[in-house]
């Protein structure tokens, strides 16, 4: 009876050792770019899968928006599953979904740090550090973390969006 | 004695999966790049990405300080700053969770709640004006959703829609201005009392011609964004 009870509890052990390996291989950072406005600076912000290969940027500074060359805000921070990836995507997207840039009227939901934010708590769950980018608190008084109406409609029908895979 | 021995193998089996297991917590715990590959890796926001949603109170880089022997502890102000920090965020967080479970979420609401949690980090929980500060914060989420509808019914272009938020921002700023002093002020926005906070959101004729470009580019190209991924790639890149 002693064996078999060590035998069931080293087959939990393993199944857990092969989830924890699984779920070690997709990416994101926040990035911050500098830039010299008015008379002082401020930060843009954007958000990339995958070791810089996937990054979202709204396209405020049109087509030449920094999208890579940044200074990361925080470690690469390791998410879990297709349906955080899903997520990250469609709160980041710049196009019509309900999260999307042409959804999210910029300067009245959010600008790009709170862009930015929706990408990168979709992987793994908090934003930027207000500390680390310029304006950052000022933004953070004006629409919050994620935008003033993340909660209310974005992070819903994002969820809804992605429950396929989940 | 085959009983004896037995159960040292179960034992030793045991030890074996709980230190593998450890090693692939800590892969997965926040950041995972070397402290040489990247300079950031070292101010981790303390995100705990096997958790989920809520962030952990101690951050990457402090369980790595728990590893070091205690006569090499870094000063107590960083580890302290973080804490708050990622107390801070995780309380946001619990703010937005419980905003969307209900069903309907006041936005209006949340957001006061939220730049109140900020007061409360910035300025500490008794400030006598913390009332009047988010009184600010909704009186300005009125007044924008004013100005959004006046966008949104093409009233007004993007540039005059712009003017008047950087308007609005500016009169935030004075209103926030009254109620702290100089060195309040600069604590919790991080710029000069008399700086206009919309200066930090390129509110700017030039992105506004960006971004009506961009949607009209929209209705004819689909996105700018990166293409999109099959279920089947995002799953290829996950178990690689």
């Amino acid at each position: 009876m002693h064996a078999y009870k060590t035998r069931i509890m080293m087959m939990v052990l393993g199944l857990s050792m092969s989830l924890a390996g699984a779920a070690n291989a997709t990416s994101t950072q926040a990035y911050k770019f500098g830039f010299d406005f008015f008379s002082g600076e401020l930060d843009h912000t954007y958000f990339c899968l995958d070791a810089g290969t996937a990054c979202y940027s709204l396209p405020i500074y049109g087509f030449s928006t920094p999208r890579s060359g940044g200074t990361p805000v925080a470690g690469t921070l390791v998410g879990k599953s297709y349906h955080q990836r899903c997520l990250a995507r469609a709160r980041a997207s710049t196009g019509a979904s309900v999260c999307g840039a042409a959804n999210n009227l910029y300067g009245i939901e959010g600008v790009c740090h709170q862009h930015t934010n929706k990408g990168q708590m979709s992987m793994h769950g908090t934003f930027m550090n207000p500390d680390r980018i310029t304006g950052g608190w000022s933004s953070f008084v004006a629409y919050g973390p994620y935008g003033v109406t993340y909660a209310a409609t974005c992070a819903p029908a994002s969820t809804a969006q992605c429950a396929f895979s989940w | 004695m085959k009983k004896a021995m037995r159960t040292r193998l179960a034992f030793l089996g045991v030890a074996l999966a709980t230190a593998v297991i450890a090693l692939f917590a800590t892969r997965g715990r926040g950041s995972v790049n070397t402290p040489s590959s990247s300079p950031s890796a070292a101010s981790g926001d303390g995100e705990d990405l096997n958790t989920g949603r809520r962030a952990s109170l101690a951050p990457p880089r402090l369980l790595a300080m728990a590893a070091t022997p205690p006569d090499a502890a870094p000063p107590r102000e960083i580890e302290e700053s973080d804490v708050r920090m990622a107390e801070f965020q995780s309380r946001v967080t619990g703010l937005i969770d419980d905003c969307t479970r209900k069903g309907s979420c006041d936005s209006r609401q949340l957001l006061m709640d939220q730049v109140g949690l900020a007061f409360d980090l910035k300025l500490g929980p008794d400030h006598p004006m913390r009332k009047e500060l988010q009184d600010v914060v909704g009186w300005s989420f009125d007044q924008r959703e004013a100005i959004s509808k006046r966008f949104t019914s093409k009233e007004i272009d993007r540039k005059k829609l712009f003017g008047l938020l950087n308007e609005h921002f500016a009169e935030m700023g004075n209103r926030y201005g009254q109620l702290l002093d100089d060195v309040e002020y600069e604590t919790m926005f991080g710029s000069k009392k008399g700086r206009n906070p919309a200066e930090y959101f390129s509110l700017t004729d030039q992105v506004a011609e960006n971004l009506d470009r961009h949607e009209a580019s929209l209705a004819s190209n689909g996105t700018l964004e990166p293409p999109p991924e099959s279920e089947e790639h995002a799953e290829s890149l996950i178990s690689r």
